[in-house]
């Protein structure tokens, strides 16, 4: 069963962000100054807002009693089940952090995000929750399927002021996924890597607008991620989509004979052995091979500064018999935390939405720039009308 | 063999209660995750959705040029194992009925060429033969004649080649000399002295005797190069070129998934294997095949002349290819910072060992991996071995229907299967297993049925029965005939089958990422997380140690079974 919706959504957006724009804010605000550690006592902040808005109802914070309490629960329970990120420098600082923090051991979940959404939605059919929290992407699913058959446990009322306490959150505000701001948590928020371009063949100020990208003299001299297949590169091609529309993406995928891949190694490879010079949709891989000296820069034409998204960062747990509930919420509110953030954000090499938390050793095109108005494709509203349309374009573009 | 009347009775009942639980078990291992494909096929939405009927998966799978060509470049791709079938028939006949020079080592290559996980192989193949950086392609370009690159591994020719000398032949030899080592050679002899030349001996002696293992294996090979994917999907993306496999992988991937599009794939794949193993099933029950009989075997070498050597030097030319390549740049892959680039200052570092040996998953992983294949092959080959001989040595009811079975979990792609598996072991009694180990073990000892029964099926086809009427008569019951005397005589078969339901067991990740316990997960798990990322480098260190396990294993199990041999001889 979905949980009662608040307020909010009686509200559409427009009127809601005017209600909020009329005052309501910086008083919502006021009641959230926390402790640096665990609360002292019950404290209400702003609960969350679609897009990172502050929401008309106030979310209550754990007190320090039932902080404790959830604490030794968790303790007794002893382990708590994670899936992440599976990208073995995230797991072993996560696990590693997590179980010096709280002395309770992680059990980090490995494997690609299909496999295992495939496992959870079985298990859930089952009601045999093997995983407590989630901590990765979000996709169309989530906001098609889950969202509206109630499938996710609120988050409200599970977090503490310490690690929740929206005055340490980039715009004094968590940045919710979901509309309702009580299900799917966003840690991170980082500019998409759309254009790399290898600088001794494409001298960076070669490609000035995306359109340059139709020239000749480029054709069948990009690779690309499959934007049909999930994996770095779906971003990017929604991005493109939207931004220029079909014939545009047409023109760039199929006039200009774009090589598509669907391993973020080899795409990496090709761009620093100039196989392909220019690479669509690519990931951090590609920081291995700059490391080494490859002239692999980010590219951002004048006319598109690409999208933000939250990457792996978004927490949540599904409603159902999950084995170890306590444990979930202190693995949750640790994620949250200063150190959480510090140690996560560090791995994987993604800004954090907290602002306490430095951006050191973090590529600086991942970072948003200010004054730039950057289309957020981890949204409700993105994943539940957007993305699908852009996804049926793609796959009517490039074949089914 | 003549039995009492009241003994005989009482026999056939147990005979047919034991064979009827038999056909029980098996069928719902097996029925129950294949079920769920062949309903999916007809079923709209997702695999948990409530059934609703639909012709939409067909549809789509009819109409789609994409799903069409697919099938298409999977037939092609897969005439790969009848080819191999013939070198790796020819590669064993050398090196167990000829027994030409270095035919121990040669053997030992084969399978080591067998064991080395494929991602970093393909991409060794790939530093050799890329179009615009590889190796040879460079080299051959510095010829006068040569204006471009000579080879492009991104093509179906590619694929082929990889998959033929990296697997396939490999396997192929693997699979036959055991065979051929079963193998009475004084039926041979007859027809050396009666005036046949080896190549005549071998057309209508040793391939007509052997059928059956031919067919096996080349039934097998058809079945499991269809289900290859991951060079398909680094070599055939780049180039647009779709296989069965990726094609299904696609559908369930791709938003929204088109779950009975990829289900109606699986399902006519399913009714191809059928179809095959039917026609098998009629072949085997026509023809009788005991290559061992009552009067003792002989298992001398066949005379050959200077021309072995000849023979030798191709044979270690092969391995050269399919081995030397692709263990020297998966070793060399695991030393370098960067995975088969030789431009960068100091391109070496033992870094990815150390990253690899200090993770504090990896001393619980290599335990889980040992743990869990052993399990897994001990388990499976008493079982295996048990319905393979139900099959061919009672009378049972139903064991046609059994042998049958046996093939289905075949029948799908392993992506398919995994979910068929999940229904299984959440919506029945086996339920209470969810989340252990045993849950892991159970799908891991479905998965290795077909290969391994029906191989160990030929097997004792080939023991004729007299050997065992012989114990019988001597009074001696079915379990220690088949023990002392069956067992023994297929050992070769049975060590070979125990190493590759072990190697098949550490190597696979399909099902472990649907049923694996975070406790339990071995080190293909590992291997997947740095595959994922792109760390091709901790990916080799994986996969290096993997071959070493499984070679220690092959070579352990091969002394054993030798020891068996022995003793019974």
């Amino acid at each position: 069963m979905p949980e009662q919706r608040d307020l909010r959504s009686g509200l559409t957006r427009r009127a809601f962000l005017g209600l909020v724009a009329g005052g309501g804010s910086a008083a919502l605000l006021a009641g959230c100054e926390a402790p640096p550690a665990a609360p002292a006592a019950p404290t209400q902040a702003t609960a969350a807002a679609p897009g990172g808005t502050p929401a008309a109802s106030p979310a209550t914070f754990l007190s320090a009693a039932e902080w404790e309490r959830i604490l030794a629960e968790a303790k007794r329970e002893g382990t708590v089940t994670v899936y992440g990120a599976p990208i073995p420098d995230v797991r072993r600082a996560v696990t590693e952090g997590f179980e010096r923090a709280h002395g309770i051991k992680l059990d980090y979940v490995i494997g690609p995000p299909g496999e295992i959404r495939q496992r959870n939605e079985q298990e859930l059919a089952a009601n045999r929750l093997t995983i407590d929290v989630h901590f990765s992407g979000v996709s169309e699913p989530d906001a098609l399927n889950y969202l509206p058959q109630g499938r996710f446990e609120s988050l409200s009322g599970k977090l503490t002021a310490a690690a929740a306490d929206p005055a340490v959150w980039k715009g004094g505000r968590l940045k919710w996924v979901d509309n309702e701001g009580r299900y799917l948590l966003q840690t991170t928020d980082w500019v998409m890597t759309d254009l790399f371009a290898n600088t001794r063949v494409i001298p960076a100020n070669a490609i000035a607008s995306w359109r340059d990208l139709l020239k000749p003299e480029y054709k069948g001299k990009i690779a690309a991620w499959d934007p049909r297949i999930p994996g770095p590169g779906i971003a990017t091609g929604r991005y493109l989509l939207k931004t220029f529309g079909d014939q545009y993406a047409r023109d760039l995928f199929l006039g200009q004979a774009v090589t598509l891949t669907r391993d973020v190694r080899q795409i990496a490879e090709w761009i620093a052995r100039e196989v392909y010079p220019i690479g669509l949709g690519l990931d951090t891989t590609v920081e291995r091979f700059r490391a080494e000296g490859f002239p692999v820069e980010r590219v951002f034409p004048a006319d598109g500064p690409g999208s933000v998204l939250g990457g792996w960062s978004v927490i949540r747990i599904f409603k159902g018999s999950i084995p170890h509930p306590n444990g979930a919420i202190v693995y949750v509110n640790w994620l949250l935390s200063k150190e959480g953030q510090e140690i996560y954000t560090r791995a994987i090499k993604e800004p954090s939405l907290r602002t306490d938390v430095g951006a050191e050793g973090i590529p600086a095109y991942l970072l948003p720039r200010s004054g730039v108005n950057y289309p957020d494709q981890y949204t409700e509203d993105w994943l539940s009308t957007v993305a699908p349309d852009l996804q049926k374009r793609w796959n009517d573009i490039l074949g089914r | 063999m003549s039995l009492r009347a009241p003994l005989a009775v009482r026999y056939a009942t147990r005979s047919t209660v034991a064979g009827l639980a038999l056909l029980v078990v098996i069928g719902a291992l097996v029925v129950v995750p294949i079920g769920v494909i062949v309903l999916g096929s007809v079923k709209a939405g997702r695999p948990i959705d409530p059934f609703s009927f639909t012709l939409e998966g067909w549809e789509m799978l009819l109409q789609s040029p994409k799903t069409l060509r697919s099938v298409v470049n999977s037939f092609f791709l897969v005439l790969r194992v009848p080819l191999a079938l013939v070198v790796g028939l020819a590669m064993a006949w050398l090196l167990v009925r000829v027994r030409i020079p270095g035919h121990a080592l040669i053997e030992l290559g084969f399978w080591v060429a067998f064991f080395l996980p494929i991602l970093p192989v393909t991409l060794g193949w790939v530093l050799v033969l890329d179009p615009n950086y590889g190796l040879l392609n460079e080299a051959l370009e510095h010829l006068p004649f040569v204006t471009g690159p000579v080879f492009n591994i991104y093509s179906l020719l590619g694929i082929f080649w990889v998959h033929f000398t990296a697997t396939t032949v490999p396997i192929m030899t693997v699979i036959l000399a055991p065979v051929l080592r079963q193998f009475d050679s004084s039926l041979e002899e007859s027809s050396r002295v009666c005036g046949s030349g080896p190549v005549r001996t071998a057309r209508d002696i040793t391939i007509p005797l052997i059928a059956p293992a031919l067919l096996t294996a080349l039934l097998a090979g058809l079945i499991r190069g269809m289900e290859a994917f991951e060079v398909e999907r680094v070599l055939g993306v780049p180039s647009g070129i779709d296989v069965y496999s990726t094609r299904i992988y696609d559908l369930i991937r791709t938003e929204p998934a088109v779950w009975p599009g990829a289900m109606a794939l699986g399902t006519l794949f399913l009714i191809l294997l059928l179809a095959l193993a039917l026609l098998y099933q009629r072949y085997t029950a026509r023809h009788t095949f005991a290559t061992m009989g009552g009067r003792g075997t002989s298992f001398r070498p066949m005379v050959a002349g200077r021309w072995r050597y000849l023979a030798s030097g191709a044979c270690f030319l092969f391995l050269a290819v399919s081995l030397f390549v692709p263990l020297i740049t998966l070793l060399t892959g695991s030393f370098m910072r960067l995975y088969g680039i030789f431009t960068i200052e100091s391109p070496f570092t033992a870094e990815h060992w150390r990253t690899v040996l200090t993770d504090k998953l990896f001393a619980s992983a290599l335990t889980n991996t040992v743990a869990l294949g052993l399990g897994v092959a001990i388990l499976g080959l008493t079982v295996y071995s048990l319905v393979a001989y139900a099959i061919v040595r009672t009378r049972m009811p139903g064991r046609q229907l059994l042998s049958l079975l046996a093939w289905l979990p075949w029948g799908v792609p392993g992506i398919l299967l995994g979910v068929g598996m999940l229904t299984l072991l959440l919506s029945s009694p086996l339920a209470i297993m969810y989340g252990t180990v045993g849950a892991l073990v159970l799908a891991l000892f479905v998965k290795e049925m077909p290969f391994a029964t029906h191989m160990t099926k030929t097997a004792f086809g080939q023991v004729s029965a007299e050997l065992e009427q012989a114990a019988r008569t001597c009074g001696a019951g079915w379990f220690r005939a088949y023990r002392t005397i069956m067992l023994p005589l297929v050992s070769p078969t049975l060590v070979m089958l125990f190493v590759l339901v072990f190697l098949g067991t550490i190597r696979d990740i399909g099902t472990v990422v649907l049923l694996a316990d975070p406790r339990s997960r071995p080190l293909s798990v590992l291997l997947l997380e740095f595959t994922l990322n792109g760390n091709l480098e901790e990916a080799s260190v994986i996969g290096v140690i993997i071959a070493a396990l499984a070679i220690i294993v092959a070579v352990g199990a091969r002394r054993m079974g030798l020891r068996v041999e022995a003793r019974s001889a």
